[in-house]
């Protein structure tokens, strides 16, 4: 193991054992929780029949790849590349004597080998403790097509959301922000799911639920291997003067507002009334300007309200 | 060996906070940085070491770039005093990251280090008091064996004791002439006596790179009391005041003659004492009209 493996690991070793021991604690938890409650239902199958397809299986009782790992991978995305900007240690990596590009993949290797093994755990405890804690009288019968779908499947949508949190961390220079950040996209990403179901199946074409499956994962890793390479070639450029600002790349402003601007717009679009896009692009139009050049107009703000609340 | 600064340029927010900024270092020289507060010293100390961008320039040991082949960063040791990563750590695990990046690092040393300040290992480092993490800096960039070594105000807001354990302990090192100091001070007092040349930081921008011995030799500071209130030619001509009491007058004559000599002692002072030279007597000096470098503290 070469100093630079070393290193990352010393420093972010108390995270990712903390990570698997929540990963392990919830799963097993969840999963026993859910098995038990089994005992005084009529359910005689803990997977249902759909595991024999090659989609990805998401039933009432057992979810063949446990929504715990994606959020794991989101959260190890966001802390990993947060923590080492606030307690200042990429100072000292920019310093180590290994190239930032060297840092930078050593880094994302060494945290996505520890979350592979992660989610081997994960999905060993998750399997295990149902087929242990079972209730006698219910059937757990598992079929390939669906388990190695659903690990695909699970795995490519937790790269994507590691992805999405590793790369805001890298760009948001404040820890309250990137959360919101990150929140807000994440849960908005649920909308995108939708958009994209209607996209593929519409009247002008149609596409197979296999078709739609195989697209829906080559889009996913497509944008995961984009943002982790651009952010590759950002963490180059990475210069920390901007620390504790919104965006640690000035640059990044007019792309970053556009987007904001058009992916609000475009998810009220969707389903919203032509009044209601007019309002969602007004404001993000105004706030998203406010927000990344003038963030002085919100520390004013914030004055206005004290001296007017000291004044009375 | 020989450290290079050329050229070195760094804006941020659109100010320019460091401009072509040049400079040599080689070990066995300790280089006094000085300049008043927001003058650029820290923000110099980043771009070199990487931390910022830098927007023109570079930084070579033995004609290497440091950010072309990073791996000669390892003879270069700084630690930001504002922003480190030290905070969370206990002192005895602060080794187990810096022998991964300082091939050299002195694990033994640094312990014997703690125990003759009589630092504990099990504390950590965001509960020491300024000076003891001034110390710890210093124990960390001495054990780290860099050859180049950087400390950034390594003596704001410490008391004397401290001051001359860091004082001391930059000397002893330097005797071997296999290790090279930059220290950044605002206060001259600070760097007097322990610097062999001073870099001036000015308006962003290098105004003066000193050497203090070629100066001391040829410079010569005078209490004088003179039998007329008129003030002699010689001394207009060839002195700076440094101080005026009563009849008392201090001055500072940068290039200090036999003939000059001759001519003072030929006035027949009532008073014609040498005093000690001090660093901020040659910057007032040398420097009050070129750079307006008056008052430093």
């Amino acid at each position: 193991m070469n100093n630079l493996v070393k290193l990352v690991w010393r420093r972010q070793r108390n995270t990712l054992w903390f990570v698997l021991a929540f990963t392990v604690l919830s799963i097993a938890v969840t999963t026993g929780m859910t098995v038990n409650n089994l005992e005084s239902s009529e359910v005689l199958e803990l997977v249902g029949d759909s595991i024999r397809r090659w989609e990805m299986y998401n039933g009432d009782y057992f979810n063949a790849y446990s929504n715990i790992l994606i959020f794991v991978y989101w959260l190890v995305g966001l802390l990993v590349m947060n923590r080492d900007l606030k307690d200042n240690f990429n100072q000292f990596l920019f310093t180590s004597g290994y190239s930032r590009r060297r840092v930078y993949w050593t880094k994302f290797f060494v945290v996505q080998g520890f979350l592979l093994l992660t989610t081997v755990v994960g999905i060993a405890v998750q399997y295990g403790v149902a087929a242990v804690m079972l209730p006698s009288g219910i059937g757990f019968h598992l079929a390939w097509a669906g388990v190695l779908t659903s690990w695909l499947g699970g795995l490519l949508i937790s790269w994507l959301f590691f992805a999405i949190t590793w790369f805001a961390a890298l760009i948001v220079g404040q820890t309250a922000s990137l959360l919101v950040t990150v929140v807000g996209f994440t849960l908005s990403s649920f909308g995108i799911l939708q958009i994209y179901l209607k996209l593929v199946s519409n009247r002008f074409w149609h596409l197979s639920e296999g078709q739609t499956l195989i697209l829906g994962f080559g889009l996913m890793f497509l944008a995961t291997v984009s943002l982790i390479v651009w952010g590759a070639w950002l963490f180059q450029r990475l210069s920390l003067e901007h620390n504790g600002e919104y965006l640690l790349f000035p640059k990044l402003r007019v792309p970053v507002y556009i987007v904001f601007v058009a992916y609000l717009t475009g998810l009220a679009a969707w389903n919203g009334l032509p009044i209601t896009i007019a309002i969602t692009f007004i404001s993000t139009v105004l706030f998203g300007y406010g927000w990344l050049w003038r963030p002085k107009l919100g520390e004013k703000w914030h004055q206005y309200q004290r001296q007017h609340s000291a004044r009375e | 060996m020989t450290l290079q600064v050329k050229q070195l340029a760094k804006q941020i927010e659109g100010r320019t906070i460091i401009d072509q900024i040049s400079f040599d270092w080689t070990p066995g020289e300790i280089i006094g940085l000085v300049g008043r507060n927001g003058a650029g010293k820290t923000t110099l100390f980043r771009t070199m070491m990487n931390h910022y961008a830098a927007d023109a320039g570079s930084v070579t040991v033995d004609g290497t770039n440091l950010w072309d082949v990073p791996a000669q960063q390892r003879q270069v040791f700084f630690i930001d005093t504002q922003y480190n990563f030290l905070d969370n750590y206990r002192l005895r695990q602060l080794p187990d990251m810096y022998d991964l990046v300082y091939p050299a690092f002195d694990r033994d040393r640094f312990t014997a280090l703690l125990v003759k300040f009589e630092l504990n290992e099990d504390d950590q480092y965001r509960r020491l008091s300024k000076g003891m993490r001034a110390l710890v800096n210093l124990i960390l960039a001495l054990t780290s064996n860099a050859t180049y070594i950087i400390l950034d105000e390594p003596f704001d807001g410490l008391d004397v004791i401290v001051r001359e354990n860091i004082a001391t302990m930059v000397i002893d090192e330097i005797a071997e002439e296999k290790k090279g100091f930059l220290i950044s001070s605002h206060d001259l007092n600070e760097l007097d006596g322990l610097s062999d040349r001073v870099l001036l930081l000015k308006e962003n921008r290098l105004r003066q790179d000193y050497n203090l011995e070629e100066v001391r030799e040829r410079a010569k500071k005078l209490q004088l009391v003179l039998k007329d209130r008129e003030i002699p030619t010689v001394l207009k001509k060839h002195s700076h005041l440094i101080r005026v009491s009563g009849r008392v007058l201090v001055v500072v004559i940068t290039d200090y003659t036999d003939e000059i000599d001759q001519q003072l002692r030929a006035l027949d002072p009532v008073l014609l004492e040498e005093l000690p030279l001090t660093l901020e007597d040659l910057f007032r000096a040398n420097l009050a009209h070129d750079t307006g470098y008056q008052m430093m503290k």
